[in-house]
């Protein structure tokens, strides 16, 4: 109810992702459809290459021990973990294979997914013998998996702005004892201590510039590749995605952690006394 | 020389004389040396070189012999460019505190060829970086073209070595990674100037310094003596009124040292800059119009 597949957003209809055979039809209630995982773990490995054929015969058995032969009508891949671990039959087998599943289920889309507990108790209140579900109560595991995904992400690039920070630290510093005596001469010939601080700040823009750069470019090679060839994992196959806003505050925050890094080296150039540099012969 | 030429007064050229103190080893000056000296006594009177000319000529010089000895004594003015009153330089160190300079007081005239000479450790270095404010003085003033140096901010020290003074140093301190040419040229846009121009400018000074040819040579190219006539040409470029020199001609041998002292001598002369060169060579520094001898943080002037 509310909820209408063609305008809902990342939504697959798995009988469009159809890699082997058929969907289940109506004529064939003997036949079912399953994953692509499902499929693969049938020969031995749900992650190798070989996979049981629309044509085979399979047997499905519950949990009370009731069994019944199928034969594979088809194999679909919807690149993703729960579709392709799925076993799609008709209702009517479904219901001999497990008798709790005559019920029928409504999906219910709320306006405002925080009125998910008023609905339900709203619901119950009116059906005591319904069985009532707020999603993430049936598979909130989603929720915590996309936020285990989202907090790994999140540390990596806190990783890599505190790396980059320090490597710009290193090698500015590195950089200017190398040049003390240089900078000595140049203040010498009259230039002052901003001048010293642009040449290093513009130095870092150098090196800012062109390893973003450089990063897009792998970036969007690896991108391209898993585009075309998704990387299987237990949760499902991986391909990266462009985000152009992430991007951006990619940008931002490998800007601000140069900046950061570049500050105190620099300013210690511009301290340098020409009188204590100038005399040694480096 | 046959007879004392005599040395009258202040803008005055009528018959009389002052009495100036001459060298005590004046004695010992080639006829060259006592002709220089006395050209610079007629000019710090304000004599007119045409008056100094007659002068010698009534005593038998010949006139050629006169002029090319105008030519070669410096464009001493009667203007003080560098007045150092009463400065004291102390360094501390953990262990101790060392006094290099003691109540120094001397002054310096535009157009001057001042050597600054002494034994290892009397200062002379120390001096010049005072003078050149890439130090400061523990007490006393050091006044430059009539400005208080000791008070200025770090801006106006900034400016004062863009635009005032330039160096010499005893490791020539070219920027390596600039050729010869845009060694020059940087301290040109440094100043403002455009690059096209400063360019131009360059090339000028590489062809008065004999070094065109080397144009496009990296200083790890150049030879010893080349890298320093590099590094004057750099001073020149700069335009600055002052030149300080420290030990120049310690790297080099002999016959590259006579040639930056002439070289310096030539800048003095035609250009009419104040050169203070800092040298440990008592031979060298008779080169220049005026010794300052610095001895136990003391300094003694004497006349070259």
């Amino acid at each position: 109810m509310g909820v209408v597949a063609s305008d809902e957003k990342s939504t697959t209809k798995i009988s469009d992702k159809i890699i082997d055979g058929n969907f289940v039809n109506v004529a064939n209630l003997d036949q079912i459809v399953i994953g692509r995982l499902m499929a693969q773990s049938l020969m031995g490995n749900p992650y190798g290459k070989n996979r049981a054929r629309a044509g085979m015969e399979v047997e499905l058995i519950n949990h009370l021990g009731w069994s019944q032969r199928y034969t594979i009508g088809g194999v679909a891949d919807a690149k993703s973990f729960i579709p392709n671990w799925l076993v799609i039959l008709s209702k009517e087998q479904l219901e001999k294979l497990d008798p709790s599943q005559k019920d029928s289920e409504i999906a219910v889309k709320l306006k405002n997914p925080r009125d998910g507990a008023y609905v339900k108790s709203l619901i119950k209140q009116k059906n005591p013998n319904l069985n009532v579900y707020i999603w993430n109560e049936q598979a909130g595991y989603v929720n915590d998996m996309i936020g285990a995904v989202s907090f790994m992400t999140n540390l990596v690039n806190i990783l890599v702005i505190i790396i980059v920070f320090v490597l710009v630290s290193i090698i500015i510093f590195i950089n200017i004892l190398q040049k003390k005596r240089q900078i000595g001469v140049l203040k010498s010939m009259g230039i002052d201590n901003k001048f010293v601080f642009r040449i290093y700040l513009s130095e870092t823009m150098i090196y800012l510039a062109f390893s973003w750069i450089i990063g897009f470019l792998i970036f969007l090679v690896v991108h391209l590749y898993l585009l075309n060839y998704p990387m299987p994992t237990l949760i499902g196959d991986f391909h990266t995605v462009i985000n152009w806003q992430t991007a951006a505050l990619s940008i931002a925050a490998l800007f601000g952690a140069a900046i950061a890094g570049t500050i105190i080296p620099a300013i210690l150039a511009a301290k340098i006394k020409i009188v204590d540099v100038i005399r040694d012969n480096v | 020389m046959t007879e004392e030429l005599e040395i009258p007064k202040p803008q005055n050229q009528g018959e009389d004389i002052i009495d100036v103190k001459k060298p005590d080893d004046f004695e010992s000056f080639d006829d060259e040396r006592k002709i220089r000296w006395y050209i610079r006594q007629c000019r710090k009177v304000q004599m007119r070189d045409e008056d100094i000319i007659k002068r010698f000529l009534r005593l038998g010089w010949s006139a050629d012999a006169v002029l090319e000895a105008l030519k070669t004594t410096g464009g001493y003015k009667d203007s003080i460019i560098i007045g150092i009153n009463e400065v004291t330089k102390k360094f501390t160190t953990d262990v101790y505190d060392q006094i290099v300079l003691k109540g120094i007081t001397l002054d310096i005239h535009e157009g001057e060829f001042v050597a600054v000479t002494g034994r290892s450790g009397s200062g002379k270095s120390t001096l010049l970086n005072l003078i050149g404010l890439l130090d400061e003085p523990t007490s006393g003033n050091i006044i430059i073209d009539g400005k208080d140096t000791t008070s200025f901010g770090e801006s106006e020290k900034v400016n004062f070595r863009l635009r005032s003074v330039a160096f010499i140093f005893q490791f020539f301190n070219l920027i390596e990674n600039y050729n010869a040419v845009d060694n020059i040229a940087f301290q040109i846009q440094l100043q403002g100037g455009s690059r096209g121009e400063a360019h131009k400018r360059a090339m000028e000074i590489l062809d008065f310094l004999n070094l065109k040819d080397r144009a496009l040579f990296y200083p790890s190219k150049l030879s010893g003596g080349e890298q320093q006539r590099l590094a004057i040409g750099r001073a020149i470029a700069k335009d600055a009124r002052i030149i300080l020199a420290d030990e120049p001609t310690s790297h080099l041998d002999t016959k590259n040292a006579e040639m930056i002292l002439t070289l310096l001598r030539d800048i003095n002369i035609k250009m009419g800059k104040t050169i203070v060169l800092v040298t440990h060579e008592p031979d060298y520094a008779k080169k220049a119009d005026r010794t300052i001898l610095l001895s136990d943080g003391l300094a003694v002037s004497v006349e070259n």
